[in-house]
């Protein structure tokens, strides 16, 4: 306990110095949000060396953006600071520390844990730069080693940590996603949509790099052109790293179907046109061909967008039996599940799958997420 | 044992190169012709057995119950890994087979730089069984721990028509007074393989009238052969050496004119181009350790002494962070083995290549696997259902 008589609990926040809070930062805004409401926690929030402070914290998880934090960086204490703190409350042996990204290979205080997020570095190492997987691989053996709680995401991530790195189950816990779509902002997107026709489109969301597969819809397109007369097919997702879209595009030879606009590539959305794009679409295609969790699976269920997914790693975790499923190296495994959607979708069968999906998304809570992780942090069956 | 085990899904280095691992990853493993053909024995042996074989690029992905119904797997199918052991992953919810080639006496205990699949030993015991390609490999997995291990090497069909041309050859030969040692090597290891072979060889040509020497090699471009001819006419400087690629049916060739194939590995495990030179009836000089010494019959070979060396294993990956032993043979030992070979009347010859060959066919023929395949069904099947029970 500190003077104050609350625990002390230190977070490393590196996700959120992130511009635009999506994917991972989301996760950890959800997570800092619940922290800060906290009377019983004395918070030291930790980032890229740097102690920043609650008040801080709080106007970029307003804005839902690292900008802030990454500002004036010569007005910020050093994290050293935090630790000199509670050595002299000694307060040390009782902190407990949150790492939510890469941490040191060594234990500083007496309690640590840490998010892992996917393995897809290790099992999937030609969906990475070599540059990436050194870095993320170098000491992650010490860092799991290190840790008394790890908290994955799903539970294919916490099989994952087991059979790599042979880490008992007591140290794992499963702290799956939550779903944080805004209804309000789809309400209004249908609003504006007014039930007037869409023409049919299937949204392919993520950024363009190999993990994420986009080569094996463009692979299905050239093999099944007849998919094309059906349904255009939107790609939204900015450019990271591997081949770029419009070598793909050239590669199987669909350049015709891009410039005809049956194949659209938007590159990067925002917020709100990812939204739009997502309420729109006759289905959410998510080839990927790994995943710690699936995010967007889940908001595209949320918001009553059929989903065709990837097999693998764990979306099923997300999807349960509300989906349209395919194996990400098949695309015979593709087509044969648009067929089926296509085909539930003539006979309105799809009514009860979408309603389904619905229903499962209301039980992905960040509620959950952040008592999953309380508890193991704390090692409490109730922190309160 | 079909009405139990009706597929089995393998995943094996091939695969794996093709998602271009194997232009980045150190370790050697995947791309090696030797894991591709070994793959691919396994599978027409499994399937010679009446087993469906699917190939599966990444087992690991799939991981709940719904992508073994995507990819058809049912109870009792299993999953087969013909990989190096750094490379080997799960298919989670079935049984896991691992081959293992091991060709070392050693097997790392422990996470070696960085990398978790350096610690040989837990991922071979994350296997609900491995099977070897040779008794020296199982007793090294057994001796670390490794307590599922069995001996089970792929059945190896011979070339049919071989056996007529050998004794075609060995007449022929035997009137010429010539005598050809035939080779072969891996193109991205040739260098090492080849050092102290070409330095035994050119001795013994110094000493023997009539030596030849042919060189095959795998998985070499044209560049490469005719940069390992330039390097060879330099080290032999004798012009009884002729080096080929290995493409359709160079290597029956090769063999039917071949008096012996000259092996000097310093670590084998289930050695291939050995065991088709038996196959072939080519008596075989060569060094008898590791995997080598538990196929070969000491009546089958001229052997090649050897001595014992820690060091890299010969360019394995792991072998940068632990020393392992292996037998590398000496020049004066290389050609001292030739020169006896060479002395040896055509009837001695003939011994050695009918010993050889019918061992060869014995171990490696397809009776032999179907009866080990018999000893893999029961151990996976009981430990599915302890599993189940579980």
């Amino acid at each position: 306990m500190t003077k104050r008589g609350r625990r002390p609990l230190v977070v490393d926040i590196g996700p959120l110095r992130e511009r635009f809070y999506t994917g991972i930062p989301s996760v950890i805004a959800e997570i800092c949000t619940r922290l800060l409401a906290e009377d019983w926690l004395d918070l030291y929030f930790e980032m890229d060396g740097q102690w920043i402070d609650n008040d801080r914290l709080r106007s970029c998880l307003a804005a839902r953006s690292g900008t802030g934090l990454t500002d004036h960086p010569e007005r910020a204490r050093p994290a050293r600071v935090i630790r000199d703190t509670l050595r002299d409350m000694g307060a040390m042996t009782d902190a407990v520390c949150l790492f939510t990204d890469h941490r040191p290979a060594k234990k500083r205080y007496g309690r640590e844990a840490k998010i892992v997020y996917d393995l897809s570095m290790i099992l999937t190492p030609e969906c990475h730069p070599a540059s990436s997987i050194d870095m993320y691989v170098r000491d992650l053996a010490e860092q799991i080693a290190c840790c008394d709680m790890l908290f994955c995401i799903s539970e294919a991530t916490a099989r994952d940590l087991a059979w790599i790195f042979g880490v008992d189950r007591e140290r794992l816990r499963v702290a799956l996603l939550g779903n944080n779509v805004d209804l309000t902002a789809t309400g209004r997107i249908r609003a504006l949509l007014g039930g007037r026709p869409v023409e049919p489109f299937l949204l392919v969301l993520g950024s363009i790099e190999p993990r994420k597969n986009v080569a094996l819809v463009l692979q299905w397109l050239a093999e099944q052109p007849g998919v094309l007369a059906e349904v255009r097919i939107v790609f939204a997702g900015r450019q990271a790293w591997g081949p770029s879209f419009a070598s793909l595009i050239d590669a199987h030879g669909l350049q015709g179907a891009l410039r005809a606009g049956r194949i659209v590539f938007s590159s990067f959305v925002d917020e709100a046109f990812r939204t739009a794009l997502m309420v729109a679409a006759t289905g959410l295609l998510y080839p990927s061909v790994f995943e710690g969790f699936g995010l967007p699976l889940l908001e595209a269920m949320a918001t009553g967008t059929p989903v065709l997914s990837s097999v693998s790693s764990s979306m099923p975790e997300v999807v349960g039996a509300c989906g349209y499923y395919f194996d990400p190296y098949s695309v015979a495994s593709l087509h044969s599940a648009y067929s089926r959607l296509w085909s539930d979708r003539a006979s309105g069968a799809l009514e009860t799958v979408v309603a389904s999906a619905r229903a499962r998304a209301a039980t992905f809570s960040y509620d959950q997420t952040y008592n999953t992780i309380i508890d193991g942090l704390f090692d409490y069956a109730d922190p309160h | 044992m079909t009405d139990v085990i009706s597929k089995v899904f393998v995943s094996d280095a091939i695969l794996q190169e093709r998602l271009n691992v194997g232009a980045v990853d150190p370790s050697r493993g995947n791309v090696v012709s030797g894991w591709k053909r070994l793959s691919t024995l396994y599978q027409n042996s499994l399937a010679a057995c009446g087993l469906l074989v699917t190939p599966i690029m990444r087992p690991e992905i799939y991981q709940a119950d719904v992508a073994r119904q995507v990819l058809g797997a049912n109870v009792g199918d299993w999953h087969l890994a013909v990989k190096p052991i750094e490379h080997l992953r799960p298919f989670h919810g079935i049984p896991n087979v691992f081959v293992c080639d091991w060709p070392f006496a050693e097997l790392s205990g422990q996470p070696l730089g960085h990398s978790p699949f350096f610690d040989q030993v837990r991922l071979l015991r994350m296997a609900d069984l491995v099977i070897c390609c040779t008794d020296f490999t199982r007793d090294t997995l057994r001796t670390a721990g490794v307590e599922r291990a069995i001996t089970l090497p792929p059945h190896i069909p011979n070339a049919a028509g071989q056996t007529e041309q050998r004794e075609a050859s060995d007449t022929r030969l035997d009137q010429a007074q010539t005598c050809r040692f035939l080779s072969v090597v891996e193109a991205n290891q040739m260098s090492r393989q080849l050092a102290t072979l070409l330095e035994g060889f050119a001795d013994a040509a110094r000493c023997h009238h009539g030596l030849r020497l042919m060189i095959c090699v795998h998985g070499a471009d044209e560049a490469t052969l005719a940069g390992l001819r330039r390097h060879v006419a330099l080290t032999t400087r004798v012009e009884t050496t002729s080096v080929f690629a290995s493409a359709g049916t160079t290597i029956a060739r090769l063999h039917a004119s071949a008096d012996f194939f000259l092996c000097t590995n310093a670590a084998a495990g289930l050695d291939l181009p050995l065991i088709d030179a038996m196959l072939a009836g080519v008596p075989v000089v060569t060094t008898m350790e590791a995997g080598t010494a538990s196929f070969v019959p000491a009546a089958a070979v001229v052997p090649i002494a050897t001595e014992c060396e820690k060091g890299d294993g010969d360019g394995e990956a792991i072998g940068l962070f632990m020393p392992l032993t292996s037998h590398p043979p000496s020049i004066a030992s290389v050609r001292d083995a030739i020169l006896a070979a060479a002395s040896l009347d055509p009837a001695a010859r003939s011994r050695l290549a009918i010993i050889g060959r019918a061992n060869a066919e014995r171990r490696f023929g397809l009776a032999a696997f179907r009866e080990g395949l018999r000893e893999l069904d029961r151990i996976v099947s009981r430990e599915t259902a302890e599993e189940n029970i579980r």
